[in-house]
């Protein structure tokens, strides 16, 4: 498969979140609430950094993100043209990955957008650069996690809303793993929950902190889920 | 190239405890239209699936002119064109922006990408509606996008799921024509109910029973049997009923009128009986007419039930 091919997925991903409604309103809710969040602080908390913002956006990619990967596998299933892309001379693999990059480059929409927040901060004071860059990194990988786990979800359903479902359960409980550590005191279980709970690595990312754990866990769960996205399809083809 | 453009050789499919599919076997030529017959739930979707490479068969093999699709099955799948039973189509795109996305990831460029499409654009009287959203398209229009998907890259093999489901009377023409045309250089396999299209459009017929294929002949043959019908003046009917009942016991008979004693008789038999019956009609009556035909495609199918039962 060529390049040429690869990329002719990704645009069709891309101009088909778009000639349906639900990108733009994905991406006009998600920079309208995290304006808010930050006009919010600025004004009643009077913090000039972007540890709150990213804060606020983090938990709104996960409200958000499943709205977005929703459709990219069950809405195929259920209007049958999974059947069609999947007959066509293309590999899972590639099917999945044009699926995730053209859902990341909504997502990286989203983020463009909320950087208006760092043009204000500058303009009215002077904060420091490299949490926020940091911050915005931590906050991609996060966006980027939440959206190889909708992904997967969305590719072992044929509904969207079960998809969406499915994807904000396992968010919520990948975020809440650590809270397990408390069943299970003085066991190597504790250790296990607490490394996969989505909630003990963000706090560093959002203050711009990237250590190599957290990003080693992103990019697990980023990879995981990406290729466990590929083997259902190619499980739910035998 | 002599050898067949489409082979499945020793294919299994199991969906649980269920085989669907025992130990199939189909190979077809270039120019071949096999017509794929069977009750629903026999198998016919999913022989067409493993075919078109969206599913895997448990055992057996698939071969694109000569060579077995499996591990290089995205690339052997440029030579098939597929129509899925729900004719899989994007509602909110264009009619000319789903045919160019589907020419371009089967990796045609630029002009040659634009060809293909006015060329099925052309072919299946979409013109017209090129720049139509396909969910407003009316039932018709979207089996013809369907098929002009199926066609783009002028693949060696076309499979249809059930074609002309759901098509009128009009459209079902229309669509038999663009089958038979596209069927001129290239390999056709095509599921249907309908045995009119069977005959209409098919070289050769295989019925899915019990998991495996079994062949039917297209062409009007006596072996199997047929039905005659006779009008004969007759004043010892019950006699002549009895005799021709020693022929062959489905006979019916009815007086046509009374005072010269004029019967129809009309014979349900399973080998050639003409030169029989006609002898008996002879020799016991006057015989005014005697017309004969072989056993309908419906019939014969009814027929491979009926053995299938005993």
């Amino acid at each position: 498969m060529s390049l040429y091919q690869f990329s002719t997925l990704i645009k069709h991903e891309l101009r088909y979140y778009f000639v349906t409604p639900i990108a733009y309103v994905v991406i006009a809710v998600f920079w309208s609430a995290s304006g808010f969040f930050f006009s919010f602080n600025q004004l009643f908390v009077s913090a000039i950094n972007m540890v709150s913002a990213f804060h606020n956006m983090s938990l709104l990619l996960m409200l958000m993100i499943p709205f977005l990967s929703m459709r990219t596998f069950a809405e195929e299933r259920q209007n049958n043209t999974l059947e069609l892309l999947m007959t066509l001379p293309i590999s899972e693999a590639a099917l999945v990955w044009a699926k995730y990059l053209a859902l990341m480059t909504i997502v990286l929409l989203m983020l463009l957008g909320s950087a208006v927040a760092v043009a204000i901060l500058s303009y009215f004071g002077d904060p420091d650069y490299g949490p926020i860059v940091g911050g915005y990194i931590g906050i991609f990988l996060l966006a980027a996690s939440f959206s190889g786990v909708g992904l997967l979800m969305s590719s072992i359903s044929t509904n969207q809303i079960v998809a969406a479902a499915l994807t904000w359960f396992c968010l919520l409980l990948l975020w809440f793993a650590d809270y397990g550590a408390s069943l299970f005191p003085s066991s190597w279980l504790v250790y296990f929950f607490q490394h996969i709970s989505f909630s003990v690595h963000y706090l560093d990312l959002i203050r711009g902190v990237l250590t190599r754990g957290t990003l080693i866990y992103f990019i697990s769960v980023i990879f995981l889920t990406l290729v466990a996205s590929v083997q259902i399809l190619r499980i739910k083809r035998s | 190239m002599s050898g067949p453009l489409l082979e499945l050789r020793n294919v299994w499919k199991r969906f649980g405890r269920y085989d669907v599919l025992k130990d199939l076997n189909l190979s077809v030529g270039k120019g071949e239209i096999v017509g794929l017959l069977g009750p629903n739930g026999s198998g016919k979707t999913t022989t067409l699936r493993i075919a078109a490479g969206y599913s895997w068969s448990d055992e057996g093999e698939v071969l694109i002119s000569g060579e077995s699709v499996y591990p290089n099955a995205p690339l052997s799948r440029s030579d098939v064109g597929y129509l899925p039973e729900k004719v899989p189509l994007y509602d909110p795109l264009r009619v000319s922006e789903y045919l160019k996305f589907l020419a371009s990831v089967r990796g045609l460029r630029g002009q040659i990408a634009k060809g293909a499409v006015q060329r099925v654009l052309q072919a299946f009287n979409l013109s017209a509606v090129e720049g139509r959203l396909i969910g407003h398209l009316s039932k018709g229009f979207r089996q013809r996008v369907g098929l002009a998907q199926a066609l783009l890259t002028q693949p060696k093999i076309l499979l249809l799921d059930e074609p002309t489901n759901g098509l009128d009377p009009g459209q079902l023409v229309e669509a038999r024509d663009m089958i038979r045309r596209a069927s001129e250089d290239r390999a056709v396999i095509f599921s249907t109910h309908i045995m009119q299209e069977v005959s209409a459009l098919c070289t050769r017929v295989v019925y899915l029973l019990d998991g495996n294929l079994r062949s039917i002949s297209l062409v009007s043959d006596w072996s199997i049997g047929g039905t005659i019908k006779a009008r004969v003046r007759c004043n010892t009917i019950d006699t002549l009923l009895t005799q021709i009942s020693q022929l062959s016991p489905d006979i019916r008979s009815e007086r046509i009128d009374q005072g010269e004693n004029i019967f129809d008789i009309v014979l349900d038999c399973s080998s050639d009986l003409r030169g029989e019956l006609s002898a008996l009609l002879v020799t016991n009556g006057d015989l005014l007419s005697f017309q004969s035909e072989t056993l309908s495609l419906e019939r014969r199918v009814l027929k491979l039930l009926d053995e299938k039962e005993k």
